[in-house]
């Protein structure tokens, strides 16, 4: 048996004797430790995240905040021909393409309206409907006009989101439609043909390829937040309901919506033609899925076919392998159809002390060439909101764009269709990926989910309408 | 009386204590102390006092994001928060992170840091490399973490698998009962380095001959530990168990650049919820989100005052 040790008590010439290394040994070492540590973090992961302009003191300066594009060309050629408006007009435009999710790009744009620090131009992002109608962004009608009759008019869309009571507010860049990606080569392997005549034939495609032992899936849509209205509220539609009426009511837990959720979270639970991960991808999972081979389709805007073009790949020939096209419809009498973001559109800040030299920064952004080719940077993430623009042989002659303006651009609708876009509509958006999730984890029924999904926008509905 | 015939009076100047004017005027030295205090206790109230007191006011109002205006809504904010199951599912999940989180940074710290203690070559370069985790942005940390657990990658399963540790690949953050876990793996990863640094500084001063005496004593090693390296720590212990308990407690970066929360709520503590709240779910109520910031502050303070009722009471007891 072990002796019992009594704790001995340290005098300070002890404390302080010299043991093994120094302490200035030690401090030496942490001080090395520490400069590592700050090189590690001097040397970004990513690309610089923030185009800043340096500017001269004495020059006057218009201020632009947009969201990073997931292009980073499109904030390259959005910079430069800023740059160029502003030396038109002797101005320097300090542009800011701000990282992060629409939700944290808002959270910034609230925290300046707040402060009165709004820039002089900015893209209001989720929160367009609430600066227009509060008063925040400086009408542009003229501006609007201008820019309609130079390209052949606005998009519907963009006149749903943009304008209020017929005065138009921002300007729209383009939309970023949800399609299919479709890995045509297995498809065919698999003894089934594009496009899919139903969502029957595309689960049967599921059922066919999906190895699970080989990680590998015949689909691959998401169940968790991001991407998640994207996936389920097309396929509402295609049941033949809505998340609201054309009055604004809220219909989520109408039989139609718990038919489609039933039907969707039965790909994850019952066929299990999905990696059991999407239920908490983060934005890109899908992206990654399809672009190293793990699924054989994803839903996502075009994103996916940006990379494919980039080359960001493993899979060799993927874009010739690549099939685009929108959700298979439900029934025949039931068309498909997609959803789109609202946009990224660019409006002036009501306190703007240089409202004119704005307007003119934005007419030359959307002048027929530089808008063009801002599309072009897009490589197929950006769909005109120009209707002229869809003449460009970039958009009429490529094989994929061309896929996508003819059967994705004209069935596209916003988030809040079919009721009138409102701060509500525009900002409840985080349902669906709960009630996927509520199904698929903790069991709940797809009528019990729909439900919750229902008392949820009801409740953001009465957080702004004040009861 | 002139002031030369009361000075007269009075040569040792016993009156002026009973003087009002006199009992008013503070010493040189405390106005200018005042004086030094000002410039920190204006950047404390402005950076710590003001948004704390903002979170308080606008948790007793409804503001929406981006939203202008702001009625008045009393406390109908907490009523609505507490009587919802999510804050209290929030709450348990933050304890049981934290506590799980503390205790293994804990042992990993103190392993490391007796390892650290010993003479051996290469010692230094341990030191430093030991700090990496803790130096490395959290960004960085964390979408590496998320590349070796993502299931397209599979690089920590292939290894495991390699190592026949597992069998099949385990789908670390798609599964409610593997993400939390893995959100604590990369969390303890991150911060035990402090707590190995932090000991290593309290076990250095140790003298040599203490550890001699012990082990003519006949103590072994982990008698050595218990009664001659943990009591010389322990005061630093315990500060470092409560730093890092604030600190796991408001974790937010790890888990929310890991999870988002996900799947479902599994790793939803409270500081993502109240983010969840107030910039993601519904109608952005950043009222609500301040509610759960506000709930939030008792909680650490019950927690930060157990741990130093639990040091002082240890103080005492040696004492």
């Amino acid at each position: 048996m072990a002796e019992k040790v009594s704790v001995i008590e340290m005098n300070d010439d002890q404390r302080s004797a010299p043991k093994g290394h120094s302490r200035r040994q030690f401090l030496r070492t942490a001080a090395i430790a520490g400069g590592a540590g700050l090189l590690t973090a001097a040397c970004p992961a990513q690309p610089p995240q923030t185009v800043t302009v340096e500017v001269p003191a004495e020059q006057m300066v218009l201020r632009m905040w947009t969201t990073r594009f997931f292009n980073p060309n499109i904030n390259l050629h959005l910079n430069e021909e800023a740059q160029n408006a502003g030396r038109a007009i002797g101005f320097a435009v300090d542009v800011q393409a701000i990282p992060g999710s629409f939700q944290e790009f808002a959270a910034k744009l609230s925290a300046a309206a707040e402060a009165g620090t709004l820039p002089d131009i900015f893209s209001p992002q989720i929160a367009t409907q609430i600066f227009m109608r509060d008063g925040r962004m400086l009408p542009i009608q003229e501006v609007w006009d201008e820019v309609g009759e130079g390209l052949g008019g606005w998009h519907p869309t963009a006149e749903r989101n943009f304008t209020l009571d017929g005065v138009g507010y921002c300007l729209d860049i383009g939309f970023a439609p949800a399609f299919m990606h479709i890995r045509e080569d297995l498809v065919e392997e698999a003894g089934f043909s594009l496009p899919f005549s139903d969502l029957e034939e595309m689960l049967a495609f599921g059922l066919a390829y999906t190895n699970a032992d080989e990680n590998l899936y015949g689909l691959g849509f998401a169940y968790g937040l991001p991407d998640d209205l994207m996936h389920l509220q097309p396929l509402m539609w295609a049941f033949g309901g809505a998340a609201f009426n054309e009055e604004g009511d809220i219909t989520l837990d109408s039989p139609e919506n718990i038919e489609a959720l039933q039907w969707y979270t039965d790909l994850y639970t019952v066929h299990e033609v999905v990696p059991p991960a999407a239920v908490n991808w983060e934005g890109g999972g899908n992206n990654q899925g399809y672009l190293t081979g793990q699924i054989a389709m994803a839903m996502n805007p075009g994103s996916i076919l940006a990379a494919v073009r980039r080359g960001d790949t493993p899979i060799e020939d993927l874009l010739d392998k690549t099939y685009v096209a929108p959700w298979p419809q439900r029934t025949p009498e039931v068309g498909p159809q997609t959803q789109t973001e609202a946009g990224q559109a660019f409006g002036i800040n009501k306190e703007s002390q240089f409202p004119d030299e704005a307007q003119d920064v934005l007419r030359h952004l959307w002048s027929p060439d530089i808008y063009i080719k801002m599309m072009q940077m897009g490589q197929s993430y950006l769909f005109p909101a120009l209707m002229g623009a869809y003449e460009d042989p970039y958009f009429s002659e490529d094989r994929w764009n061309k896929q996508v303006v003819e059967n994705v651009v004209p069935i596209m609708r916003d988030e809040s269709w079919p009721a009138t876009p409102a701060p509500w509509t525009s900002l409840w958006g985080t349902w669906a990926g709960k009630a996927t999730s509520r199904v698929i984890l903790d069991g709940l029924s797809a009528a019990e989910a729909m439900k919750e999904a229902h008392d949820i926008v009801a409740q953001a509905r009465e957080d702004f309408l004040g009861g | 009386m002139t002031q030369a015939g009361a000075e007269r009076a009075d040569p040792g100047g016993t009156r002026g204590l009973t003087d009002p004017k006199s009992r008013l005027r503070l010493p040189t030295e405390t106005v200018l102390g005042i004086a030094l205090m000002i410039p920190a206790l204006a950047t404390i109230i402005g950076l710590i006092g003001y948004p704390t007191l903002y979170a308080i006011w606008i948790s007793l109002h409804t503001k929406l994001l981006a939203v202008r205006d702001m009625p008045f809504v009393g406390l109908e904010n907490y009523v609505t928060v507490l009587s919802q199951g999510n804050f209290w599912h929030a709450l348990g999940r933050t304890i049981y992170f934290t506590v799980v989180s503390v205790a293994i940074k804990v042992c990993i710290g103190m392993a490391t840091a007796l390892v650290l203690n010993e003479n051996w070559p290469g010692r230094g370069l341990a030191r430093a490399a030991v700090l990496l985790p803790w130096a490395l942005p959290p960004l960085t940390a964390v979408v590496t973490w998320r590349f070796l657990f993502n299931d397209t990658t599979n690089v920590l399963n292939y290894i495991l698998i390699k190592a026949h540790l597992i069998e099949k690949p385990i789908l670390w953050l798609a599964k409610a009962e593997y993400a939390m876990p893995s959100a604590i793996i990369v969390g303890v990863w991150q911060g035990f380095p402090f707590f190995a640094i932090t000991l290593l500084a309290g076990l250095s001063p140790i003298p040599d001959n203490l550890y001699d005496a012990a082990k003519v004593d006949g103590a072994g090693i982990i008698h050595r530990f218990l009664y001659v390296s943990l009591p010389a720590v322990f005061p630093v212990l315990m500060v470092a168990v409560t730093l890092s308990t604030i600190w796991t407690f408001n974790q937010f970066t790890v888990i929310w650049l890991l999870t988002q929360g996900g799947p479902g709520e599994a790793t939803t503590t409270l500081p993502i919820a109240a983010y969840q709240q107030a910039f993601v779910a519904g109608s952005k109520n950043l009222s609500r989100g301040a509610v759960y910031a506000v709930l939030t502050f008792p909680v650490l303070v019950i927690l930060v005052l157990l741990l130093n009722h639990f040091i002082s009471s240890r103080e005492e007891t040696e004492a």
